[in-house]
């Protein structure tokens, strides 16, 4: 029995409100889900809300979902869409952004590729809601500046200049970092 | 993207690709604390009708229980002071003693006392000793007239418990014996004297006039007005939505103003629910779009564009809840002489407790380029607010049932809507089952 066999009969399963293939599919994609909510929502309580509200969606609306496509995809959609509901209650995005001084320098791509889960998590924290959130959106999970726009209805303008903020940050960071851990 | 971005971007994928804190466990056992979720399953339409003349039955015996009490409050009260009475002439003078002396002198009375209860027989006793008295006073008036065995009349001398071996023993002419029966008949009409009458006599007879009373009372009611108290189910509807079921209960007052018409005005509370999945009235679109418009800044609301838009994809659903009270005032004419049934015509009026609009709308943006649209929800609440005079027209069908004296009504009725409810300005169709119950009505007549 193939993987993507099996994730299809969990799903039929799940379709059918069956508790048991529910709970695989939430172990099976548990990682993923979180991993996801974590990098858009700094506490990991909040982040495991988002994942576990993500999930009651996708149970309630597989009758939607298409046999033939695929789910993770689809998932990933629910899962940010989710975690920006989440950020909304609490962030207000704006344009009055911060001018901070931008001096370019030379990252070793050496400390890139040393960087852990917990390390990128502290990077992040480092940017404010709206950079991180933009970054995210934007470098990680490819969206384009238009769909941000619309998705935080800010100004595409504002979309790239929070993108480019939240880049000379990060290199700010990672220089201090590869420094520390060179 | 510089090659530092994109290396930045491919690590942080990669990382968080599999990422798994272990907790997995955990996480589930939270996300079941809310699903799934207890199911809120709605009354099937013959569960609610059940309900309802559940309802309705009870009250209607209530209030007959109510209206009864008075004389089983007065039949209790007397029978506890008559009883201790009568158990103590019991006990001066046994029922069994009368008894036995009346079958020695008389063995045809045999059969008629062997089914007598002890009551029956103090009674019978009674009867005896009045009827005795009665023709001891017929002889007295018309000593001539009779041809009565003297010696045997004079029995009536004796003590009282001997006085119905008298009467067994008098033997009369035919012409006498009617007369003598005539004067027993109307003595027994007459009003018995206290101290001669039984205590089963007593209470029968204030019964009687009791019941007399109220019977006079009830009908004198049920000519000119009447009360009902009715609750119904019904569905509120609109062109090409779903249908939703809402429930009411209220009560009724009906004035006849000549012998086929009646003036029905009423007061009730219900609950209508709307629901519109494929067509939003342009108002309720209107009303959002202006409280979105004040609220644009806030992160929570869409801005006016993406209502917009999104109505533009037609993937917009909106409910309503509104808990009103509804003040109907209608006509009722019963066009056969047996008034079984009426037709019925009129409005209603309507001011509400609480409204509840909620509003769903999907950003079009997303459904174009991502192939799923992202769901928004936006709900507007209000309280104690507004009224709206004639917001429909009330057509009705009402078919009288007789329950013992008070009637059951099935009033099946169609309420189109002649202006717009509730701060949305809805104009909600409704059409559904009355179930009534007339209280203090004569038969079949409202």
């Amino acid at each position: 029995m193939s993987k993507l066999h099996s994730l299809n009969e969990v799903i039929s399963h799940c379709k059918k409100g069956d508790l048991y293939f529910q709970e695989l599919l939430y172990k099976q994609f548990y990682g993923y889900a979180l991993g996801i909510c974590v990098r858009y929502i700094n506490n990991r309580e909040d982040a495991l809300e988002a994942v576990n509200d993500s999930f009651i969606k996708v149970f309630k609306s597989f009758g939607t979902f298409r046999d033939n496509t695929d789910f993770k995809p689809w998932f990933r959609k629910i899962l940010i869409n989710t975690s920006l509901d989440y950020k909304r209650r609490t962030m207000h995005f704006n344009d009055a952004l911060e001018m901070t001084d931008h001096t370019p320098q030379t990252i070793y791509a050496s400390a890139i590729e040393r960087l852990s889960v917990n390390d990128i998590l502290a990077l992040m924290k480092h940017l404010n809601e709206t950079q991180r959130t933009i970054f995210n959106l934007y470098e990680v999970d490819g969206y384009t500046h238009k769909e941000i726009s619309l998705m935080l209805n800010i100004p595409e303008s504002s979309s790239r200049t929070y993108l480019t903020r939240a880049k000379q940050a990060l290199q700010k960071l990672l220089i201090t970092h590869s420094i520390y851990t060179k | 993207m510089k090659p530092t971005d994109e290396e930045l971007a491919k690590r942080i994928k990669s990382v968080f690709e599999d990422y798994n804190d272990g907790l997995s466990n955990q996480g589930w056992e939270e996300l079941r604390k809310k699903y799934p979720e207890k199911e809120n399953r709605k009354l099937p339409i013959w569960w609610l009708t059940g309900i309802a003349a559940t309802l309705l039955m009870a009250l209607g015996l209530y209030f007959n229980h109510t209206l009864d009490t008075q004389k089983v409050v007065l039949h209790v009260k007397r029978q506890n002071k008559d009883n201790s009475k009568s158990s103590t002439n019991a006990n001066e003078q046994p029922v069994s003693t009368n008894h036995q002396e009346i079958t020695k002198n008389n063995p045809q009375e045999q059969f008629t006392s062997i089914v007598r209860t002890p009551i029956e027989k103090e009674r019978y006793a009674a009867q005896k000793i009045h009827l005795v008295q009665t023709d001891t006073m017929v002889k007295k008036q018309s000593p001539n007239s009779h041809t009565l065995d003297i010696k045997k009349v004079e029995n009536i001398s004796t003590p009282i418990n001997n006085n119905h071996i008298a009467v067994a023993n008098v033997q009369t002419e035919p012409k006498t014996e009617n007369r003598v029966s005539q004067q027993v008949v109307i003595d027994a009409d007459a009003p018995a004297k206290p101290t001669k009458l039984s205590t089963e006599d007593f209470l029968n007879e204030q019964t009687k006039i009791l019941a007399a009373t109220t019977n006079k009372t009830k009908k004198n009611n049920g000519s000119v007005a009447s009360i009902d108290v009715f609750t119904g189910t019904f569905f509120n509807y609109q062109d090409h939505n779903e249908a939703k079921l809402s429930a009411g209960l209220g009560i009724n007052a009906n004035l006849k103003l000549s012998k086929n018409v009646v003036l029905s005005l009423g007061a009730g509370i219900s609950q209508n629910k709307a629901s519109y999945q494929s067509q939003v009235p342009v108002s309720v679109t209107n009303n959002f779009m202006s409280i979105s418009s004040a609220k644009e800044n806030s992160y929570d609301y869409p801005s006016t564009n993406q209502i917009l838009a999104a109505t533009a994809t037609n993937a917009v659903s909106f409910n309503a809840q509104l808990l009103s009270i509804d003040l109907p005032m209608v006509v009722k004419f019963y066009p056969t002489k047996k008034q079984d049934f009426y037709i019925s015509t009129g409005i209603n009026s309507s001011s509400y407790l609480s409204q509840k609009y909620t509003y769903n709308y999907s950003l079009s943006n997303f459904a174009i380029q991502n192939g799923m649209a992202q769901p928004k929800e936006q709900v507007e609440k209000s309280k104690f607010k507004g009224f709206d005079f004639a917001n429909s027209a009330i057509i009705a069908i009402g078919i009288n049932q007789n329950i013992g004296k008070n009637t059951l009504i099935f009033e099946p009725y169609y309420k189109p809507a002649i202006n717009t409810m509730g701060d949305m300005n809805l104009k909600i169709n409704s059409a559904g089952l009355n179930l009534k119950f007339n209280f203090n009505s004569s038969a079949k007549k409202p």
